[in-house]
């Protein structure tokens, strides 16, 4: 006959009861029990037996009979998994020097193999037990009576990796739950913890690393130092070389002797190095007289090169000047001559006396002309000296007036601005003088009662006194005045907000309005354009 | 600047064109505070009135390879009293890429000044630089943003390290053989030192609009560089009679087209269209009313803002724009050929598309087209 293989609806269960409706039946049902699980079969609330991996039967036409006859029995069976299971508990204590330490406590349970009905008492109402189930409670029992009261007698620096804590965490919990659950079938086979980092270590390791790089700083200054011995040892060492060198090459009196004349020049050699040296700076300074002095001369050389140019000018002036005296001279004898008016004798006196004159005459022109030129170029660098002060004085004045008149005409800007409110600017946007402006703001808000209001009136004075052309202040009073009055106290009703989207038109009289032929608009009568569409009314 | 006609016209909230010169009036954003109007470039003057100037001891000359930091102040010189944000502040050199300097503050209130420093990058070469400085300011008003940038320049000396040499060698003999030589000794002639004198006060830089630059920079006009400017001329197609406006530039207080389901102005409502989902294409003899009431009675609001159409989204139902669910408060880019509509049954009766029509990278009419 086949048999049933039973087996815990979760793996996440321990134990639970078997489903009546697979236990119920006319016929004799066989089970099997795994060898790891332990059935047991409980009649009429008593355990009857205990099968572990084999087979046993329920029910069957005999039992049936018989349960007919003394009538109903009650069959149940528990199923129990027998293999160890672990599970973990987070614990969190304070140790003996009162640091808080916190890890994870696994404990490694099993279902008492001997007397596995024992568990029946940890069952839960719904049937069943759950491995969390058990840690959910027995974790209260094992808060503070095992895990403080042991932590308690621990330094945190001596918790990892001490077997002995271990051993006494393990024998601890044991003791507590054979204490509470001893008798209900569960046994305790091991406890272990890990721990987290706790503060102590942390700062141990930080301490750690700290040492750790400090010697390794030890090491690299040691290494710097042994680099730097090495090198002073090796230099050492050449220089006995090299001596040893020298010592070996002297293998004579007459090299000794050469090497002293040798020094000795070499003392010479510093001596005139010296000497030479100071003559150098003999020479530099010398250099640098001489730099001066040229620089001085190229420009005494510059001066009198112009000097020098503006003299030949006035010598070429002369040279021309004479050769035009003499040209003239020259004429003026051919005609004398042409007319005989002279003996050959008085022409020559003549024409000596007239050399001596003209000669002399050129020479007193020729002193007049270097002094007036002189006196020209003399003048004419003071002039133009004198203008150019002139243009740079002029330059500042202008430079200066810009600035004033910038800063001026941003003062007005600011104080125009400042000044001037909404309602001014609107009046004034609309060709209206200030003082007309002032005025009607005086009686809009005279009139008006808000901002809006006020606003609101503005507009229409200020329509009503461009119309009427109103150009002063005593205008625009006697406008108010003269009874105008009346339209504006229609338009301060207009301001006020009552009927202000009314029709405009509707306050100019019939015959003063033109309606417009494109969108029937009702213009007054001396609009150029419908204010509407813009059509041309009139030209 | 508009015509000082214009501003007597503006008075009149109603009008959309001066009734002298016939020119459309261009309403600031922010009218009702400072009743300013729009240049032909889209800025209000009584609005946007930023100043840069050169603090004072601020140095303008530096050595060859040396760098300058020059101090500005940044003043908002409102008449409207109204405040002025910063979004951004470059420099550059003559023919460079643009440098942007973090500014470290945002708002300027009317009359206030902040400052800011610049930095003139390395000066390799002697000479006088040309620093360009580009600023970009913003106005807000509601929800709305017009954003503007400026540019101003400052001319930098660079001193050279000298301005003459004169090569002269000497050579010398002594009496012993082996002990002349020659050496080098050139006369340098330094220029006399002119460092730029730092100005005593502020010394104000003039700002010049950059139009250009504000393309350049994306903070107005559409990525492909077209602009729409304020005087766009909007058309009205497929819209019932006295459901629309005539065709013609936006006008207003606030210079913002409304749309949805209360009457057009021109039948006596407060919206400038009225949109309503009809039983049919094209069919105005019948209304979907079911389908109307989820159109609410100001859906969408249209307005040129910082040259570029955008449509909000105003109705607490959302509205469909290009097919793609858009909620409330959403101010969405509008661009040729995009499609929006205010609700999702209504989709297959009632769309609007908008068509560009522009000539030189100027947008000059904007068809909505009703399907």
């Amino acid at each position: 006959m086949h048999s049933k293989s039973l087996a815990l609806s979760s793996p996440e269960l321990l134990a639970e009861y078997v489903l009546q409706s697979e236990l119920q039946g006319f016929l004799e049902k066989r089970f099997a029990a795994p060898p790891d699980h332990a059935a047991i079969l409980i009649r009429d609330g008593r355990v009857v037996d205990t099968y572990k991996g084999a087979h046993f039967s329920i029910g069957g036409v005999l039992r049936g009979l018989l349960r007919f006859a003394t009538g109903a029995q009650n069959v149940r069976v528990l199923l129990a998994d027998l293999k160890p299971f672990s599970i973990q508990s987070p614990v969190r204590a304070i140790t003996k020097d009162a640091v808080e330490v916190a890890g994870v406590v696994t404990l490694e349970l099993q279902v008492d193999p001997d007397e596995p009905q024992n568990v029946m008492g940890l069952i839960s109402p719904v049937g069943h037990l759950t491995r969390t189930g058990i840690l959910e409670r027995f974790r209260p029992h094992l808060a503070d009576r095992v895990f403080e009261s042991v932590l308690r007698q621990i330094e945190a620096r001596e918790l990892r990796g001490h077997t002995g804590v271990q051993d006494l965490l393990q024998g601890s919990v044991m003791r507590e739950l054979e204490r509470i659950a001893g008798n209900i079938g569960l046994t305790v086979r091991a406890v272990s913890a890990e721990w987290a980092l706790s503060e102590v270590e942390r700062e141990e390791m930080r301490y750690a690393q700290i040492d750790r790089q400090q010697d390794a700083l030890d090491r690299s200054l040691e290494w710097v130092k042994r680099g730097l011995e090495r090198n002073a040892d090796a230099a050492e060492v050449q220089l006995k070389t090299s001596l040893d060198l020298t010592k070996l090459q002297l293998d004579s009196d007459d090299e000794i002797e050469r090497l002293v004349l040798a020094r000795e020049v070499e003392l010479l050699d510093a001596r005139e190095s010296a000497q030479r040296r100071q003559e150098l700076e003999a020479l530099g300074h010398e250099i640098e007289v001489l730099q001066t002095e040229r620089a001085a001369r190229i420009e005494n050389e510059l001066a009198e090169a112009g000097q020098q140019i503006d003299l030949n000018r006035y010598r070429r002036a002369l040279t021309r000047v004479n050769l035009e005296i003499e040209a003239m001279r020259a004429t003026h004898a051919a005609e004398m001559r042409k007319l005989g008016a002279f003996a050959e004798l008085d022409i020559d006196e003549r024409q000596r006396t007239l050399e001596l004159d003209v000669n002399g005459r050129a020479q007193r022109q020729s002193l007049e002309h270097i002094a007036g030129l002189q006196e020209i170029e003399n003048s004419t660098a003071a002039h133009e000296a004198r203008l150019a002060e002139e243009a740079r004085n002029g330059q500042s004045r202008r430079e200066v007036d810009a600035v004033r008149a910038e800063a001026d005409a941003r003062v007005a800007q600011m104080q125009a601005g400042a000044n001037m409110s909404a309602e001014q600017v609107l009046a004034v946007n609309a060709g209206l003088s200030k003082d007309v402006a002032a005025v009607l703001v005086e009686r809009a808000r005279a009139e008006g009662g808000g901002h809006e209001q006020a606003l609101g009136l503005m507009r229409e004075m200020v329509s009503q006194a461009t119309e009427a052309r109103v150009a002063s202040e005593a205008q625009a009073r006697e406008m108010f005045r003269m009874g105008i009055d009346g339209a504006v106290g229609v338009a301060r009703h207009t301001g006020g907000g009552q009927g202000a989207d009314a029709d405009p038109g509707a306050q100019v009289s019939a015959s003063a309005t033109a309606e417009c032929p494109t969108c029937s608009r009702v213009n007054p009568a001396k609009a150029r354009f419908c204010v509407g569409c813009g059509h041309q009314l009139r030209t | 600047m508009q015509a000082q006609c214009c501003h007597r016209a503006a008075l009149d909230r109603t009008a959309a064109f001066c009734d002298d010169c016939g020119q459309p009036l261009l309403r600031c954003p922010a009218f009702e505070e400072c009743g300013g109007l729009l240049d032909s470039d889209g800025c209000c003057e009584e609005c946007v009135a930023p100043e840069l100037a050169l603090d004072a001891d601020g140095v303008r000359a530096a050595r060859v390879g040396g760098a300058l930091s020059l101090p500005l102040i940044v003043t908002n010189a409102s008449r409207a009293r109204r405040p002025l944000f910063v979004k951004g502040l470059w420099t550059r050199e003559a023919g460079g890429d643009w440098r942007a300097v973090e500014v470290p503050w945002e708002r300027l209130d009317a009359g206030t000044s902040a400052p800011i420093a610049v930095r003139a990058e390395a000066l390799e070469r002697a000479g006088v630089h040309q620093l360009e400085i580009a600023l970009a300011v913003a106005t807000r008003h509601q929800w709305r943003e017009e954003v503007l940038a400026f540019t101003t320049g400052l001319a930098l000396t660079v001193e050279g390290e000298e301005a003459l040499t004169v090569q002269q060698n000497i050579t010398y003999a002594a009496d012993a053989p082996q002990t002349g030589a020659t050496i080098y000794a050139p006369l340098r002639v330094q220029a006399a030192e002119s460092p730029c004198a730092a100005p005593a006060a502020p010394k104000a830089l003039p700002l010049t609009r950059a139009s250009r630059l504000e393309r350049a920079l994306d903070l107005r006009g559409y990525d492909d560089g077209t602009v729409v400017p304020r005087t766009v001329r909007v058309v009205w197609r497929g819209f019932g009679d006295r459901e629309a406006p005539p065709a013609g530039p936006i006008g207003g207080s606030e210079g913002l087209l409304t749309l949805g389901r209360s009457r057009a102005r021109v039948g006596g409502g407060t919206n400038d269209a009225r949109l309503l989902a009809l039983a049919g294409p094209g069919d105005f003899s019948g209304i979907d009313e079911a389908a109307s009431r989820g159109i609410s009675r100001q859906h969408f609001g249209l307005c040129v803002e910082n040259a570029r159409l955008v449509l909000r989204v105003e109705s607490d139902l959302g509205a469909w724009i290009n097919g793609e669910q858009v909620p409330r408060g959403t101010s969405v880019l509008l661009r040729d050929g995009d499609r929006f509509s205010p609700i999702a049954r209504t989709r297959g009766c009632l769309a609007v598309r908008a068509s560009f029509e522009s000539h030189h990278g100027v947008v000059e009419t904007v068809t909505l087209t009703r399907f």
